[in-house]
């Protein structure tokens, strides 16, 4: 398990957990960004990362990716 | 709101065309833009639905009912209190498993009834899905309307299918297909039926709606809880309850509640909607983009080359229309003036037309060009896609200021006004960075203080004219700075909200729509010349030149 921030472009991961406080929980989960979702790293740079997440594009600060724990997903395709 | 008046809301998630929507439904025209949160204010417009006035309100888009933004806040209590007869949701139909999701929502608040707007159907034939309609339309027991409002498709058939719900219980359906886990019914059976005998609560919202949202501890839901007679037994039942339905699911149950409702629409998903592996084109072509535009080392650069590409262009096209209305009215008043004269009027009305009049309302209607390019510049940021990214790129360098990534599409739009920059602040979550936002947006030079600056700057500096209006505007920017770390370190200490955004794909825009866009946003400019600034001529042109 690592946090988000520390994933390479391209790379396939689960969120395992989202650390931080609830507020943002709510409104990371309304966007479909669950504990157990898959998620597409579209480009991260130790910092801002994009995320395909449900075929949207989802731009996260430094702060916020840090706190989403993932682990990586062997590619399906 | 008057009980005759039909009202109708347009509810969507932000990118979902809502806007777009409401153009072709009012004809009226407002800006669309393709910044989440573009909708900086309720909106309103009448439609002729069937013979009947029918007004259509605009809420401001939004992921979920949740609360979370301010945004959602007023789209939640309009619907929850203002009771419209009916909830048109806009979908964006390439995209329909995040944007069901506030569908789900308000079929289980059930405040009214609901048409579903399957909007940007035209994508969704282009990458060649196909979703069955009359088969979801049948189990959710709500109508479907596709449309694809830029190319005006649809808007007769959801006009039609909006007149015909019009006056239908809120409660239709009566039932909706989606069930929680078993536990979890059982827990929201049990607190619904407490909350109904609540005489407090149990008139304003249904039980069952009440119940979810207390489990899901809804703030404000919680709040209207302590008002209620039956308070502390109440409390007690939630807590117990919550605490064995936690221990069954083993995590937290606000996360299960939100992850059933996904689940749900997974399964709708994968049993109506039929795709096909080309499905990405719009995206990983918006996602190449990116990888210039949005980059670690490029984005920034590109921000400010851009930033500056737009003042450059507006003060040199701009500059050259100015010069032509300039003339044009200092020709107008020779001539009025000469005309008065032979009229054998006295001679200060002559000077009252002429110098004060045409001249002091024509000093600042010359400006309109300039306002009006800078204007189409920020609608063309707003409607491409770009003002998304740009929040997206300057996040670590507002984050360094102690303001949020967010925080920068209000300061762009107040270079063209700051009244809908202060506006554009509502999309903010955390009530800090917005406050902040708001009290340093006034200090971006907006369009109405440019001729002041041109005026300063020709008298003073006719020299290097555009450097020094450049650098009024760059001063701004750096007091704007400074008072963020000043309000941040004095008032409103901790840490700015992490950037949570979505990226809308790249879209071109229609030229029609920017057009308009910025026409309306310099009409309002051109009407307070004409009014405020009339008045303040001639009373300056009296104070000048009359002997008091």
């Amino acid at each position: 398990m690592c946090p988000l921030s520390l994933c390479a472009t391209g790379e396939r991961v689960k969120v395992e957990k989202i650390a931080g406080g609830c507020e943002v929980r709510r409104r990371l989960e309304a966007m479909g960004v669950l504990p157990g979702e898959e998620v597409e790293v579209i480009s991260c740079h130790c910092g801002p990362v994009i995320l395909n997440i449900k075929g949207c594009r989802l731009g996260l600060g430094c702060g916020m990716a840090q706190k989403i724990l993932v682990t990586p997903v062997a590619p399906s395709r | 709101m008057k009980k005759d008046n039909i009202v109708i809301a347009l509810a969507g998630n932000p990118n979902s065309g809502k806007t777009t929507i409401f153009n072709a439904l009012t004809g009226s025209r407002q800006r669309v833009g393709n910044w989440p949160g573009v909708t900086v204010e309720r909106k309103e417009g009448k439609t002729d639905l069937d013979g009947r006035q029918v007004t259509v309100v605009d809420l401001p888009g939004i992921y979920s009912l949740t609360a979370n933004s301010l945004d959602e806040r007023v789209a939640r209590d309009f619907i929850v209190q203002d009771k419209p007869c009916l909830i048109a949701v806009v979908l964006d139909a390439s995209n329909l498993e995040r944007n069901l999701y506030l569908s789900l929502q308000l079929m289980e608040l059930k405040a009214a009834p609901l048409v579903l707007v399957f909007n940007m159907i035209d994508e969704v034939e282009e990458k060649g899905m196909s979703i069955d309609l009359d088969g979801l339309s049948r189990l959710l027991g709500i109508p479907i309307v596709a449309t694809a409002a830029k190319k005006n498709r649809g808007i007769q058939q959801l006009k039609k299918v909006l007149a015909e719900r019009i006056g239908l219980d809120a409660l239709t359906p009566a039932d909706i297909p989606f069930r929680y886990r078993e536990n979890t019914e059982f827990a929201i059976e049990r607190l619904s039926s407490r909350l109904e005998k609540d005489p407090v609560l149990g008139q304003s919202s249904p039980s069952r709606w009440l119940a979810v949202k207390l489990l899901e501890d809804d703030r404000e839901y919680l709040a209207r809880l302590e008002k209620s007679p039956l308070r502390n037994a109440l409390l007690e039942d939630l807590g117990v309850l919550k605490k064995e339905l936690e221990k069954s699911i083993g995590y937290d149950l606000e996360t299960a509640l939100v992850e059933e409702r996904y689940g749900f629409i997974n399964g709708i998903v994968k049993e109506f909607v039929k795709t096909s592996w080309g499905l990405e084109d719009r995206l990983s072509l918006s996602d190449k983009i990116d990888k210039v535009l949005a980059n670690r080392v490029l984005g920034l650069p590109i921000f400010f080359f851009l930033l500056w590409l737009i003042f450059k262009l507006t003060f040199d096209v701009g500059g050259f229309f100015v010069d032509h209305i300039d003339r044009l009215f200092t020709a107008l008043g020779s001539q009025a003036a000469t005309l008065i004269d032979r009229l054998d009027a006295p001679s200060w009305v002559a000077s009252l037309v002429e110098d004060g009049i045409i001249g002091g309302v024509g000093s600042v209607l010359v400006f309109v060009p300039i306002i009006f390019f800078l204007y189409l510049a920020i609608s063309l940021l707003e409607e491409s896609g770009y003002m998304a990214r740009g929040a997206f790129v300057m996040d670590k360098v507002m984050h360094a200021m102690g303001l949020h990534g967010k925080s920068f599409i209000p300061m762009v739009v107040g270079f063209g006004c700051n009244v809908p920059g202060i506006m554009a602040a509502r999309t903010l979550e955390n009530p800090k960075d917005r406050i902040i936002t708001i009290l340093i947006t006034p200090l971006m030079s907006c369009a109405a203080r440019l001729p002041i600056y041109v005026l300063f700057a020709g008298a003073f500096f006719a020299k290097h004219q555009g450097t020094v209006i450049f650098a009024i505007y760059l001063l701004g920017i750096a007091l704007a700075m400074l008072m963020a770390r000043l309000f941040k370190s004095i008032f409103f200490k901790g840490e700015p909200a992490p950037l949570i955004m979505e990226l809308p794909p790249y879209r071109l825009p229609s030229a029609k729509s920017l057009l308009l866009s910025a026409w309306h946003r310099s009409f309002i400019f051109i009407q307070k010349a004409g009014t405020v600034i009339f008045l303040a001529v001639v009373a300056v042109w009296c104070l000048a030149s009359l002997p008091l």
